[in-house]
């Protein structure tokens, strides 16, 4: 063994360490140390050795449903974050008047305090308290579009396939099984899948009550007093004729999401068509591994019905398959050209906004002849 | 009732080009900056950016797939609630990876749960001991080239606790010596020990016991 003063190998070892980390070769680092070369080439060996170990990466299936929960929290974050102002008011007057009481000084401020934040319903304020922000507690959680249970699969087209066969084609009949919903870690409750990095879309702004009521940004409120529906909609338009969309879907309710699926002018029946959740801060689905949250098959006329849950989300709707005649791979479409690419970014997107509370809202996916494959090879 | 689609917006998805990882520091701080300022989305790209790395470190902690999904999840709901209270968000990186690491070490200490392997030291017995370093020819080529992953996760599971950690920190999560004394809560020097005592011993598990072929 040479001889060495430890404090001097270890300062030797980190400036090594942190000039290789930088991109320097070993030999050239170990250069400037002559004297401990010896002793440091082998440490240097070993860290660069954990270094290079293949890195363990997440499954799909829980970047996804991680991306759900993340939403969903920070949906409820950012409504607590509108109510907060109007909370800390009113713990203000509460603790005000607690010390009033306290001093003996009978004061009346014509404002009774019933606990911290929460004010008798019909005053005049208009805020909300804190407390009654909170996520509606009877609102369906949109379920997580894979679940651990469900291995990922590569091929994605033909697992969707899969899911749609022996379905029929109502849209409740299209939803996935609990099991394979099932989240396997501490999910979030209450809140309704919520995505944040949504297009700017004209939702309703918050309004907040002084009920019980709680409500989420972009949801209106059930006071008779609200808006009438749809009245922040923009006027319609012709669908895209491609035949993938990514639509920003907000629903009070569950809704029924329909349309057909066509050829030209010509109906596709036995088509599967899937509609796809957008992880949470991504752009599109990825082309490997995505799982449709719902699928199902068109019938003979070419028509579908998926029932969308409630919340709000990020979807990319699909069609694939065939009628035995003509076939479909799922492609991501980059245009209106319908030009299949192989990067999963490439998302043919044609925004689309369903309001909230709506009943039935329809989509017509149209194929091309150049989009056919041949069936069963 | 059928109603019809609303078209918003047609312009199309641009590609998404280059390697996250790779982004550009001032961009991820300003990523930051918005989700400190609680801007809807900010959040979601770098949990896009960063889930891989957490997970890899916590992976790399706990060596058990279900678990490290647990607390990977903890750690990013934990900097979803707490980023608006991040000081320098060009910082988010290593303020995301000293999330896990404590999350990590809370997780064996509170439930204490964590087995001891019967042939892992405790703290500060390597350090006793001091290195014994090899001296042999081999220098960093032959050991470079005789090393396989599961040798290498094995002579890793036989670092005591402190070691274990700074390896995880320095060489799986990627932090510097600085961001690693930060994490754990130590001065650079004490770290810059550390390091070189789990090194070491690293270096020590990794060498073929004598006599073996």
């Amino acid at each position: 063994m040479s001889p060495m003063n430890p404090p001097d190998l270890a300062a030797a070892l980190a400036d090594c360490l942190a000039r290789i980390e930088a991109g320097a070769s070993p030999a050239t680092v170990l250069a400037d140390y002559p004297s401990l070369a010896a002793d440091l080439a082998p440490m240097i060996a070993a860290a660069t050795a954990v270094t290079q170990l293949q890195p363990a990466l997440p499954r799909p299936a829980y970047r996804a449903r991680l991306a759900g929960e993340l939403a969903e929290l920070e949906a409820r974050l950012a409504a607590e974050r509108v109510a907060a102002p109007a909370g800390s008011r009113f713990g203000s007057a509460a603790l005000i008047v607690a010390a009033l009481v306290l001093l003996g000084g009978v004061v009346v401020v014509g404002t009774r305090s019933q606990g911290a934040g929460r004010p008798t319903a019909g005053t005049t304020n208009d805020a909300a308290p804190a407390s009654a922000v909170e996520v509606r507690a009877d609102r369906p959680t949109a379920p997580s579009p894979i679940a651990r249970q469900r291995p990922p699969t590569t091929g994605a087209h033909r697992s969707g396939l899969a899911l749609a066969a022996g379905r029929d084609h109502g849209g409740a009949a299209a939803r996935p099984t609990a099991a394979a919903l099932r989240p396997r870690a501490k999910p979030l409750t209450g809140a309704g899948r919520a995505a944040l990095a949504l297009p700017a879309l004209p939702s309703p702004t918050p309004t907040l009550t002084p009920s019980a009521e709680p409500t989420l940004p972009g949801e209106p409120t059930e006071s008779p007093s609200a808006a009438p529906r749809h009245t922040s909609t923009p006027p319609p338009v012709s669908p895209s004729p491609t035949a993938e969309s990514t639509a920003t879907v907000t629903a009070m309710a569950d809704g029924q999401l329909g349309g057909r699926v066509l050829l030209g002018n010509s109906p596709l029946a036995s088509v599967t068509v899937g509609i796809f959740l957008i992880p949470y801060g991504a752009d599109c689905v990825p082309a490997a591994g995505a799982e449709p949250l719902l699928a199902t098959q068109t019938d003979a006329s070419g028509a579908f019905q998926l029932t969308v849950p409630s919340g709000e989300a990020r979807y990319q709707l699909a069609a694939w398959g065939g009628d035995g005649r003509h076939c479909f791979p799922r492609r991501w479409h980059t245009g209106p050209s319908n030009l299949a690419l192989a990067n999963p970014c490439d998302v043919a997107v044609g925004r689309f906004s369903v309001p909230p509370g709506f009943d039935v809202r329809s989509m017509d996916i149209r194929f091309a002849d150049s989009d056919t494959t041949p069936c069963g090879g | 009732m059928t109603g019809h689609v609303h078209i918003l917006d047609s312009t199309w998805a641009q590609p998404v080009t280059g390697d996250p990882a790779a982004s550009a520091q001032a961009v991820e701080a300003g990523l930051a900056a918005r989700a400190v300022r609680g801007e809807a989305g900010a959040f979601g790209q770098l949990y896009q950016q960063h889930l891989d790395g957490v997970y890899r470190f916590v992976h790399f902690r706990v060596r058990d797939e279900a678990l490290a999904e647990d607390l990977t999840q903890d750690v990013f709901l934990s900097a979803l609630r707490h980023v608006g209270e991040l000081k320098a968000p060009e910082r988010f990186r290593s303020w995301l990876l000293t999330i896990a690491h404590n999350r990590v070490a809370n997780h064996w200490r509170d439930a204490a749960l964590r087995p001891l392997p019967a042939n892992r030291l405790p703290d500060n017995a390597a350090e006793a001991a001091g290195p014994t370093l090899a001296t042999d020819e081999g220098g960093y080529e032959a050991v470079a080239l005789r090393l396989d992953a599961a040798t290498v996760l094995s002579a890793t599971e036989r670092l005591t606790e402190l070691q274990q950690q700074v390896v995880a920190l320095r060489f799986v999560a990627g932090l510097s010596l600085a961001e690693t004394a930060q994490a754990m809560g130590r001065s650079v020097n004490a770290v810059k020990n550390l390091q070189h005592h789990a090194v070491a011993s690293l270096r020590r598990n990794l060498d073929p016991p004598a006599g073996a072929p």
